[in-house]
């Protein structure tokens, strides 16, 4: 996702540790993963949501100005 | 003037209307005076790749708009608006605008906070990562495809395939009804 630096993605980490339970990895830092994945998700979701606002708001703007 | 010449008077125009209407069909059809708003982005000519392509819809949008006299961005927008003020000209317009200006700031705010969550996110994937012994490293990396399918699209496989079985079952006794 994105520019990421790693080998592999956090989706694919998280993946790999669910579906290899014998990797054990402490549990605060995947708590704190979690976190910031549900994070990402939501800005992701919100900057989509604005993109399409501002378009909306740019189309209003041309058919107001065009309407007079 | 009576009653029955009324009616003769009415059903004239009535007749004059049709025969408008008949002629101004056979003339031009029912076409709107103003040009359609609506764009045909698939049709007949294209195949099922052209319809299942990744991103086929955003991509079909760009290049119908292209063949129809370009796209305009939002920058655009400004940019023209910049070196016109004079067309910012009604209450309406600013309001308009000054919104457009608001949604523009809370826009780059969250491309900002995405950067520093990915940013967070990714160094802490890679500190999990780095920490892991190398033979579960090698584990991870080499079967993420197949974790991701059997451990995740594969419920969705098995589930429909239950459901389709079910569904048979179900049905399996009608058919053998004469």
């Amino acid at each position: 996702m994105g520019n990421s630096i790693l080998p592999l993605t956090t989706d694919d980490l998280a993946r790999g540790l669910l579906f290899n339970p014998t990797i054990v990895v402490p549990y605060d830092q995947i708590e704190q993963t979690y976190r910031y994945r549900t994070e990402f998700a939501q800005l992701q979701d919100k900057h989509r949501t604005l993109q399409i606002q501002l378009s909306s708001k740019a189309v209003a703007l041309l058919k107001e100005m065009e309407s007079k | 003037m009576n009653t029955r010449s009324w009616v003769n008077i009415v059903e004239g125009i009535n007749i004059l209307l049709v025969l408008a209407l008949i002629i101004r069909w056979s003339w031009g059809g029912w076409t709107p005076s103003s040009p359609t708003t609506l764009y045909t982005l698939f049709d007949s000519t294209d195949g099922m790749d052209d319809l299942h392509a990744p991103d086929a819809v955003s991509n079909r949008i760009v290049k119908t708009f292209q063949q129809n006299g370009g796209i305009i961005t939002v920058e655009d927008i400004i940019r023209h608006l910049h070196d016109h003020p004079e067309l910012l000209s009604t209450p309406t317009h600013t309001a308009l605008f000054e919104q457009m200006l608001l949604t523009q700031t809370t826009l780059l705010n969250t491309e900002e906070e995405l950067q520093i969550v990915e940013l967070k996110m990714n160094k802490l994937a890679l500190k999990i990562y780095n920490s892991l012994a190398e033979t579960d490293k090698v584990r991870i990396r080499s079967r993420r495809n197949t974790d991701s399918v059997e451990g995740i699209e594969a419920q969705y496989w098995n589930s429909v395939l239950k459901q389709i079985q079910d569904t048979e079952n179900t049905e399996e006794p009608a058919h053998r009804t004469p």
